[in-house]
Parts: C-alpha cells; sequence; structure tokens
C-alpha cells in the first residue's frame, strides 16, 4: 500500500448530546480507491462534513498531506485540494453548467488561482472537463434544466475543476440505472487513474465492492471493520451489522 | 460569442447629451434630474449586494445618511468640496465594513431584517447625538447655487456606478457574488472566500451612495435624520431595483427612472394619498413582475437584440 | 433609585414588554410558518387600535370587550392578506420570494398608513382611550390598578397561546410546519392553509396588542413600521422561533426603554436597536437560537 494521503485519527463529533462519530480512525492511501459503507445514520455523511470543514470535529485530527485540517474553513480546505459531491446534488441552478464549473476552477483550484490564467485557456479547460465527464453539449444550458444524470455528472465535473489531490463523493452512484451506474463507475475509474484519490460513500454494494481498493466500515458512529473488499464482505461483524440493520 | 453592447453604447450617447442639458433647461428640471441620478445611483448600488448577490439589504440608505452627515460636518469644519466629498465617501466605506461583519453573519430574511434595523438605530444614533448632527434640527451648511455643478457631479456618478455594476458583473468576483446568491454553502465549499467577499460587495456598494450623499448636502444646503433615514426612502431603491430588474445591469436605472418619474407625475398632480399610490405600485410589482421590467416580454426580446439578455430571476 | 420609582418603572416596562411580546409573537409565528417577514404587521396594530379608539369614542363600548368583537375580523384580516398576497408568491426562487415578499408586505403598510392618515384628519393625530380605574396602595408603593389589569390580560393571553400550541391539533400542525415544512406536508398538514390561519392568528395577536397600545398609550397611523421593526428586533434577539425567547426579549425590551427613557428620554426608543446589534454581535443566532 502506498503512503497515505489523508489521516482521519480519533475523529469524534455530538450533535447537542447525540453521538455522531466516536474514536473513528483510519488511513486512506495515497492514489487509490476508498469505499466507506456503512447503515443509514452510521455516521458517513457527517464525517465528509468533518473532511471538507463544514463541522468541526469534538475530538481528532484530519490529517491531510501532513497537515491537521480539521476546523480550517470550507474553501481554504478546498483550496488545499479536497473536493466533493453531495448526497442531493447542489448545482448552482440558475447558472449555466458552464459557470457552475468556472466558480470552482477561479475560487476553487489548488493552490489558488494562478495570477494570470488566459481566458481561452480556461474557457478550453472547462470544455475538456465537461467532455470528460460526457456533459460537453449541455455547457450553455442552466443547470436547473438538467436531468438528474446531467446534474451527477455536473457535479463530479465542478469537482475536478479545483484540480483535487482528494474526491469525496457522497452517494454518487445511488439512483443510477444499471447502465449509467456502470457508465459513471468507468468515469470515477478514468478519475483515478488519472492520479486522484477517491473516498466515496456508497450503498450500492456492487459499486463500492467493484471500484474500492479498501473498505471502511461504520456503524452507529464506529468504525467496526476495514479492509479489501473481498475481506470485508465475509466479515461477521459486518455482516450482523447489516443483517441487523434490515431484519 | 457576445454581441457587440450596443446599449451600452446608446447609454454613451445619452450620457454625451445629457451634459447639455444645463443651458437648454432651467433650475428646477435641472433639480428633478438631479434627484433621478440620485435615485439611480442608489438602486444600481444597491443591486451589487441585493440583486447581484441575493441579500435584500434593506439598509442600503444607511450608506447615503453617513455619507451626507459626514460631508455636512466636514463641510462645516472648513473642508473643500473635493476633500470633504473624498472623506465623506471613505467613512461610508468604513462603516460598511464595520457592519460587514455582525451583519454577514446572519443570512436570507434574518439579515434583511437586522439592516432594516439599523436604519432605525442610525436614525436614532443621529437624532440623539445633537453634538456632532444637530439632532433632531438638522444639520446646515453654508448655501449657495450648486444646481449646475451638482448635476454634472451627479451624472458622473450615474456614469461611474454603471461602470462598477459592469466590470463587477466581468471579473471573477461578479461570478462569486452569483454563487453566493445561488447556494452560499456550496460557494463556499468550492473555494469563495464568502466572509470576504460579502464584505467586499457590500463595501463597493457603499462607495456611491456615500458619495451621492455628501453631494446632496451640498447641494439643498439643509439634511434632518427624517430626510435621510425615513423608512420609506430607505426601501425606494429596493422596490426601484427590483421594478426595473433586479440582478441584470440596466434594471435598476430603468425601475429608479419609472418611478422616480411616476412620483414626481403623482405629486404634481394629486392632492391626497401619495402614499397609497406608492404603495399600490409596490404591491403590484412584488405580485407581478418578480422580474422586472427587463424580463417582461417585449423589453427582454429588444434587450437581447442589443446584446444584453436578461437572466430569469 | 427610589423605590416607588423602581416599582413603577419595573411595571411598566413589564407590562410594555409584555405587549410587545404579544405583538412579536404573531410576527414570530407567522414568519415561522410561511417564511414571510410581514412588514405590514404593525400596520393591522394601528388600525385594531384605530377602530377599538373609534367605537369607544362613538358609542362608549369598553375598549376590552371590543378587543373579544375585533378579534374575528383581525382573523379574517389576517387570513385574506396571505390569500391574496403571500400566496402566489409561494413558487418563486428563495432570493426572489424574500425580496417580493418585502415589497408586498411593505407596500401594504404603506397603504394602510396612508389611507389610515387619509381617514383620521382633523381631529388629533394620536389617539388614546381614558380608562379610570382607582390607584391601589400598598405601603409606600402606587399601583395603578389599570396596568395590574391589563397585564392580567396580556399575561393570560400569552399563556392561552402558549397552551394552542402544545396542546391543539391546530397548534401543533403550526409548530410542525414551523420546524420541517416539507416533513409536515408528507405527514398530511395542509401547509398552504396552515400558512394562512397563522397569519390570521398573528393578525389577532397584532390587533389584540393594538387595543393595548391604544387604552395603555396611543394609537396614531404612523406608529405602524417602526413598531414592526421593534417586534423584528425582538424576534431576532430572542432567536426565531424560540416561544421563550420573545418573552424574554420584549421584556429585556420594554424594561430597557422604561428605564433608559425615564432617566435620558431621548434615548429610550433607542435601546431596542442597540440591544439588537450588540447581540447580534454576541450571540448571532439570538437569547435562545438553535
Amino acid at each position: 500500500m502506498s503512503a497515505p494521503l489523508m489521516q482521519v485519527q480519533d475523529v469524534t463529533m455530538d450533535f447537542s448530546g447525540l453521538r455522531a462519530l466516536s474514536g473513528v480512525s483510519f488511513d486512506v492511501p495515497e492514489g487509490r480507491i476508498t469505499g466507506i459503507i456503512g447503515p443509514n445514520g452510521a455516521g458517513k455523511t457527517t464525517l465528509f462534513n468533518i473532511i471538507a470543514g463544514r463541522f468541526r470535529p469534538g475530538r481528532g485530527q484530519v490529517r491531510f498531506a501532513g497537515q491537521d485540517i480539521a476546523g480550517l474553513a470550507p474553501d481554504a480546505i478546498c483550496r488545499l485540494g479536497i473536493s466533493r459531491t453531495y448526497q442531493t446534488v447542489r448545482p448552482f441552478p440558475g447558472m449555466t453548467v458552464l459557470d457552475n464549473v468556472r466558480v470552482a476552477l477561479l475560487y476553487g483550484r489548488r493552490g489558488g488561482a494562478p495570477a494570470k490564467q488566459r481566458h481561452a485557456e480556461t474557457e478550453r479547460e472547462m470544455l475538456e472537463i465537461l467532455d470528460f465527464v460526457h456533459l460537453g453539449s449541455a455547457a450553455q444550458r442552466r443547470a436547473e434544466t438538467l436531468i438528474p444524470l446531467e446534474r451527477k455528472r455536473l457535479e463530479v465535473a465542478r469537482a475536478l475543476a479545483t484540480h483535487p489531490r482528494l474526491l469525496l463523493l457522497d452517494e454518487l452512484i445511488a439512483g443510477l440505472t444499471p447502465t449509467e451506474t456502470l457508465e459513471m463507475m468507468e468515469t470515477l475509474r478514468a478519475i483515478n487513474r488519472r492520479g486522484i484519490t477517491v473516498l466515496l460513500i456508497e450503498h450500492v454494494m456492487k459499486a463500492v465492492m467493484g471500484l474500492s481498493h479498501q473498505v471502511v466500515v461504520l456503524h452507529h458512529g464506529e468504525k467496526i471493520a476495514a479492509g479489501d473488499p473481498a475481506a470485508i464482505a465475509q466479515d461477521p461483524a459486518v455482516i450482523q451489522a447489516y443483517l441487523g440493520a434490515h431484519v | 460569442m457576445r454581441r457587440p453592447h450596443a446599449l451600452l453604447l446608446l447609454l454613451a450617447g445619452l450620457l454625451l447629451l445629457l451634459p447639455l442639458a444645463p443651458s437648454a433647461t432651467r433650475n428646477y428640471q435641472l433639480q428633478v434630474l438631479t434627484f433621478l441620478f440620485l435615485n439611480v445611483v442608489l438602486a444600481q448600488s444597491y443591486d451589487i449586494v441585493g440583486g447581484m448577490m441575493g441579500y435584500v439589504n434593506l439598509g442600503h440608505i444607511t450608506f447615503f445618511a453617513v455619507g451626507a452627515y459626514a460631508f455636512g460636518i466636514l463641510f462645516n469644519l472648513g473642508l473643500g468640496l473635493a476633500l470633504a466629498l473624498l472623506l465623506a465617501t471613505l467613512l461610508a466605506i468604513a462603516f460598511a465594513a464595520l457592519i460587514s461583519y455582525p451583519f454577514f453573519r446572519l443570512r436570507g430574511a434574518y439579515f434583511s431584517l437586522a439592516a432594516f434595523g439599523l436604519v432605525e438605530l442610525m436614525e436614532h444614533l443621529t437624532t440623539n447625538l445633537t453634538g456632532l448632527t444637530g439632532g433632531s434640527n438638522g444639520l446646515k451648511i453654508a448655501p449657495g447655487n450648486r444646481v449646475t455643478a451638482a448635476y454634472y457631479l451627479a451624472l458622473g456618478c450615474v456614469a461611474a456606478v454603471l461602470a462598477t455594476s459592469w466590470l463587477i458583473e466581468r471579473t471573477r468576483l461578479g461570478l462569486a457574488l452569483r454563487a453566493i446568491r445561488e447556494d452560499e454553502e456550496v460557494a463556499r465549499d468550492f473555494g469563495v472566500p464568502t466572509g470576504r467577499v460579502k464584505a467586499q460587495a457590500l463595501m463597493l456598494s457603499s462607495i456611491f451612495p456615500g458619495l451621492m450623499g455628501g453631494l446632496y448636502t451640498w447641494t439643498i444646503n439643509f439634511i434632518n435624520p427624517e430626510q435621510v433615514y425615513g423608512l420609506k426612502i430607505a426601501l425606494t431603491p429596493v422596490a426601484m431595483a427590483m421594478l426595473g430588474g433586479s440582478g441584470v445591469l440596466m434594471g435598476p436605472v430603468l425601475g429608479a427612472t419609472f418611478l422616480y418619474l411616476a412620483q414626481e407625475l403623482i405629486w404634481t398632480q394629486a392632492s391626497a394619498l401619495h402614499g397609497t399610490m406608492l404603495g399600490v405600485v409596490v404591491v403590484g410589482v412584488g405580485l407581478f413582475m418578480p422580474g422586472g421590467l427587463v424580463r417582461l416580454g417585449p423589453v427582454a426580446r429588444l434587450l437581447r437584440r442589443l446584446g444584453l439578455p436578461a437572466e430569469e430571476p | 433609585m427610589d423605590l416607588t420609582i423602581g416599582v413603577q418603572l419595573a411595571i411598566n416596562g413589564i407590562l410594555l414588554g409584555g405587549v410587545y411580546a404579544l405583538a412579536a409573537f404573531g410576527l414570530s409565528l407567522i414568519f415561522g410558518v410561511s417564511g414571510v417577514l410581514n412588514l405590514a404587521h404593525g400596520e393591522f396594530l394601528m388600525a385594531a387600535g384605530l377602530v377599538v379608539w373609534w367605537l369607544w369614542d362613538k358609542l362608549g363600548l369598553n375598549p376590552f370587550l371590543l378587543m373579544a368583537a375585533v378579534s374575528p375580523l383581525a382573523f379574517a384580516a389576517g387570513y385574506l392578506f396571505e390569500k391574496t398576497l403571500i400566496k402566489p408568491l409561494a413558487q418563486r426562487k428563495e432570493h426572489v420570494r424574500l425580496a417580493s415578499a418585502v415589497l408586498v408586505t411593505l407596500g401594504a403598510a404603506l397603504i394602510m398608513e396612508d389611507v389610515a392618515d387619509y381617514l383620521s384628519l382633523g381631529t388629533q393625530y394620536e389617539k388614546s382611550v381614558d380608562l379610570f380605574l382607582p390607584t391601589l396602595v400598598l405601603g409606600k408603593v402606587y399601583l395603578p390598578s389599570l396596568k395590574l389589569v391589563m397585564f392580567g390580560l396580556v399575561l393570560a393571553l400569552i399563556v392561552a397561546l402558549f397552551l394552542f400550541l402544545k396542546h391543539t391539533y391546530l397548534g401543533l400542525a403550526v409548530q410542525a410546519v414551523t420546524q420541517n415544512r416539507r416533513g409536515a406536508l408528507l405527514n398530511g398538514v395542509n401547509t398552504q392553509r396552515i400558512n394562512a390561519i397563522a397569519f390570521g392568528i398573528g393578525t389577532v395577536l397584532a390587533a389584540t396588542a393594538g387595543v393595548f397600545e391604544v387604552v395603555h398609550s396611543y394609537v396614531s397611523p404612523n406608529i405602524g413600521l417602526p413598531l414592526t421593526l421593534k417586534y423584528l428586533c425582538i424576534i431576532v434577539m430572542g432567536g426565531l422561533g424560540s416561544f421563550l425567547g420573545v418573552a424574554l426579549g420584549g421584556v429585556i425590551i420594554g424594561l430597557g426603554e422604561s428605564v433608559v427613557g425615564f432617566y435620558q428620554p431621548a434615548w429610550g426608543q433607542t435601546v431596542a436597536f442597540l440591544l439588537l446589534v450588540a447581540i447580534l454581535l454576541i450571540r448571532p443566532k439570538g437569547l435562545f437560537g438553535r
């Protein structure tokens, strides 16, 4: 395994007395895809919100590229190289697809926006990203006119525009048809091949198991297992948690 | 890809013609035009925060008031016109910077109502700090006939505020403002330093009201709290921007012109119930024209043809 | 400080605060349920005050009895206000809806103020009902019994409102919508109707406060907007959606105005807004905001 890009260490989070996460620790190896699974309410999205700077954890550290980022502002974290998609898509509805991406490119770029980037260069880069996620033909459309699949693609395009080192994907595949799922999985693999580390939350087991090099299982705010997908599928604690949740 | 901005050329032409006005008109008309410009400047500068960024700033008029009082006090201290105007403007900007932090901790309706409360607070402070402001008796400055000069300065302000809005719309800042309007949390997640950007927008929107405030005092020689803080006055820029079309460059200009001229006509034609008529217009705009005049069918088509498409609200 | 003066100031302040809180509850209820800042709220108070004054002046009826008679009218007015002016805005984007609602309610406020002004020309501008009740003397302290009666009424109304919200279906529905509009809709609450009902109840509270105002001090056509602003201060101070916060915010401002106004008359009215800004600096979500 390669060296960790990010280390989540003993992260604990309470919401007015309710414990959402308790002492969660795991490493995210650089250049790999790590999946987080767990029943509803396991604390997965809370964890993402802590990594992305939305919440400050009650205890613990999030070390990213050697620096503790827990408690930094979301915009600063974005410029450090972490970007995300949302569980329910959140485009800027009244803006064009291109402008949606432009915000991320001009403001969220890792290391800050370059002092001088030609207009034409920006446009070319944005179109390239849109083509990559199969959204090139919709560049001039307002985001609110997109169908759900296109909105998911826009989420990915916007996240890529920041030149992230780490991409947080929150249930990107949920709700897609089998064909769309395969296509999106292919896109994610292609992103990963570009050297971008991926951390994804997903309920669709086939997708998580098929994509991830490593899987972390959360249950009631605690990490109950971590390892490669094949081992996780056999883990008695994991089976117990899932069966317990479903029966 | 964009068409040439024919409307801007048209506007430039109009602005070239307007300086000729003083020779052709009498003082009264000149003063009406000056006040029209004042309203245009207030509405257009309001829209930087209210339209582009989507924060309905009901306290916008405080910038004007700070500028007006600061100018009056400084001018009475013996400062020259230029220096007093400059300092008054800088004070208005400083005031915007000062309130930016506490007020922008609030969002949406909370922000609006706190900003509205600020108008009331400033009015009380101005009334009570009699040593500085003359209290409810008002503040006088040495009189003089400044109608023509004020006209030119106000015209310059209109051009400057339009140029500023135009520039903001075309830069990274304008993009950030729109992103904040659409979804502030997401904007922040994608790198927009929202606190700083909001403060910048508020300060930019305070420049011209501050300057205009100084100019106002200079031209009419007398101000009092009611004149510059009245709640109806506070709401006029908002109504004008909405009437014309918030978030579109020419919208507030159009709305301000329309509403101001309508008011002038109503005042001269009807003997009573002016407030009711204004109220009916304001309610009508809110109910039926959320996009404002610029987004009405024929106007929108004309603007599009001129290369200035109005976005949907 | 003289004990008598102290007690007087406290009674005045709490009574003032109670009346503020009553009307502010109405505004808070409307805002919580519909998300609309009703800038015409104070105008309903003004209108009710003037109507009650007129009936008292012409027919000599007791204003507190009139309060009961005016309430259904106020409810109908608020209900119709929502149906005609607020409901059409429901489908707009958030920031557009906010601005539209400001314009609509403000325009309505301007109209109401102007019409009231037009109708009350000629006679004295500030209308007040003079009710006389004998003063109670407890040792060295003089207790104005009219104020005590009013305070009792305000308290009873606040308790009644609290019970209504906690124990009736309608009250619970109102609270459900305040907390989670979509959730309430999914659970079968008719959110459209709740909006209008909230406007109705809120307006009744404003009208009731109007009756207290006309008895306790005075009502004139131009008091609407400044009062609305003061209620907004109270709501923001207390934290939106907090019943206790509004009550406390009202009393703090009432006491503040009463005490400051006694020693520095000019600054009495400034208190609310200074407190508002101070609290925003310390606790942006208000005293009891979550």
